[in-house]
């Protein structure tokens, strides 16, 4: 496959699924929607250090449950303009992972999405 | 000047951490938000808050915005994080920092404290009757942990009798007859049965024991304050609400408004109608109960109870502007006229009227021995 943004090795991890018909709910800024709006925090901020894995810091955000959704939007600063567009994925947008935020607000419907190149063609987007 | 922190909790992650309680070498705790990302750090604010507020916020009562819209200290900090697997963390004090609109949270982020929600759950199972946890607090300093014991029963008293005109209200649409039967004490009383550690939260039990479900009409009176709280920073609503639930109820909600004004206490509680439903949680800052007093302060006519009875006279006092009145189910009520309201002199005793008269409360010697005073304020001859 060929991703949107490079990869460390052995990323994404085996444990993904082919997210067919899979529908979720991501937090853009571009309107209408860019390339950008999917890029990783590591793409994003490539000087900054994450708690996270390389693997993880490399992949797209989204939640499958619009009220989660909802509550990070309310906490989003207000002048990066971010909103919430839905998502429908098919097989050929990349590849996702049940990574659920187990912290004290929690995201149990956060999924992480290594995002392929021509994602574009398997994306449907509805803004919301 | 500089303090030096370390993340004791992170409460949001989303992608990164994005709020999270920051504890210093005093133990002094310190709620950092994420409100910036910038190219090479993403910057943070935070401000001091104490446990018993900590505990608000994360139990639920409190909504994450007032944390930093309404600081227990006007202080602030600003720090930026490049690296977040750092251990520590340099905050510097913003001097004259007012936390501009565009980056508070929006209204209405609350954590649900699972294990808070269960244990209140649990005790609707355990008791099966509706639950309520309510608490107080008290406002002005970091680390409160003390309220006197008057003010935290005069809040609690407050809180007692505005259920009990709710109740009353939830009713009135019923027939007379079966609201005979159902306005009595145990169908409105809340029964204190524990308190919370480390808060000032009350646990609560309904008097009466729960249907097959758990349930009890104090349901009713708990749903008509909800309603009215919701919406009491939406004065065109409120005021609708009032005209509706007008009397007594009136009079008691913007009394305990008028308390927590004055005491600059919060008042907060949780409550659940049966074991198999779920927990809803109210919160009125001292701030919502301010406005809210202010702007209804001249609407004094709508805490006035208006009472009406068919019947006859039985006394006249004319001398002393006193009356007896036997309405049509034979009960007796006493109650007072002002000559410059109606005159007394052309009543007739025996002779089927209306009246319509002003329920005033008076307080009895117990917190419950409530009394009324009636006063007379139209008769009609029928």
């Amino acid at each position: 496959m060929s991703w949107l943004e490079q990869l460390p090795d052995q990323c994404p991890p085996e444990d993904v699924q082919s997210p067919n018909g899979f529908s979720c709910y991501r937090l853009v800024q571009k309107k209408p929607v860019e390339d950008s709006d999917f890029y990783s925090q590591r793409e994003r901020f490539p000087e900054k250090t994450f708690s996270v894995s390389e693997c993880r810091a490399r992949s797209a955000s989204v939640l499958t449950d619009l009220e989660e959704a909802k509550k990070v939007l309310a906490i989003m600063p207000k002048k990066e303009k971010f909103r919430i567009v839905r998502l429908h994925l098919g097989d050929g947008a990349g590849l996702v992972k049940h990574t659920p935020s187990r912290f004290r607000m929690k995201l149990r419907s956060h999924h992480s999405w290594w995002v392929k190149r021509d994602f574009h063609a398997h994306v449907k987007i509805e803004e919301q | 000047m500089n303090i030096q922190i370390e993340v004791k909790e992170i409460l949001i992650h989303f992608e990164v951490p994005r709020l999270f309680i920051g504890i210093d070498r005093l133990t002094t705790s310190y709620i950092c938000l994420l409100i910036e990302h910038l190219e090479v750090s993403d910057r943070f604010i935070a401000t001091g808050i104490s446990k018993e507020r900590l505990n608000s916020l994360l139990s639920g009562h409190l909504d994450l915005r007032e944390v930093f819209a309404e600081p227990e200290v006007n202080t602030y900090y600003q720090f930026n994080i490049s690296d977040y697997s750092a251990r520590s963390i340099s905050m510097r004090r913003l001097d004259g920092f007012h936390f501009p609109e565009e980056d508070l949270p929006d209204q209405g982020v609350r954590f649900t404290d699972d294990e808070f929600a269960s244990g209140i759950q649990e005790d609707a199972k355990r008791y099966s009757r509706p639950i309520l946890y309510l608490g107080v607090e008290p406002s002005g300093r970091v680390g409160e942990t003390k309220v006197s014991a008057k003010r935290l029963a005069r809040i609690l008293d407050g809180f007692q009798d505005v259920v009990k005109y709710a109740y009353k209200k939830a009713i009135v649409e019923k027939p007379a007859a079966e609201r005979r039967l159902i306005n009595k004490e145990e169908y409105y009383t809340w029964d204190v049965y524990g308190t919370e550690a480390a808060s000032f939260n009350v646990k609560m039990q309904s008097r009466l024991s729960g249907n097959l479900l758990g349930q009890t009409e104090i349901v009713n009176a708990m749903s008509i304050l909800d309603e009215v709280i919701s919406s009491i920073e939406d004065f065109e609503r409120s005021a609708e609400y009032l005209v509706t639930y007008r009397g007594h109820f009136v009079s008691k909600y913007l009394e305990t408004l008028r308390l927590l004004s004055k005491t600059k206490d919060t008042l907060y509680y949780s409550w659940i109608p049966s074991a198999y439903e779920d927990v809803t949680t109210t919160r009125i800052t001292y701030r919502q109960a301010k406005a809210f007093v202010d702007h209804f302060a001249d609407r004094t006519e709508l805490g006035v109870e208006t009472v009406t009875y068919r019947g006859c006279f039985d006394e006249i006092y004319v001398s002393k502007g006193k009356w007896i009145f036997i309405d049509e189910e034979g009960k007796e009520h006493k109650g007072n006229a002002k000559s410059e309201v109606i005159t007394l002199e052309e009543i007739t005793t025996s002779v089927p009227y209306v009246i319509i008269c002003s329920e005033v409360l008076t307080d009895g010697v117990l917190p419950d021995d409530e009394k009324t005073e009636l006063w007379l304020q139209e008769i009609k001859r029928l």
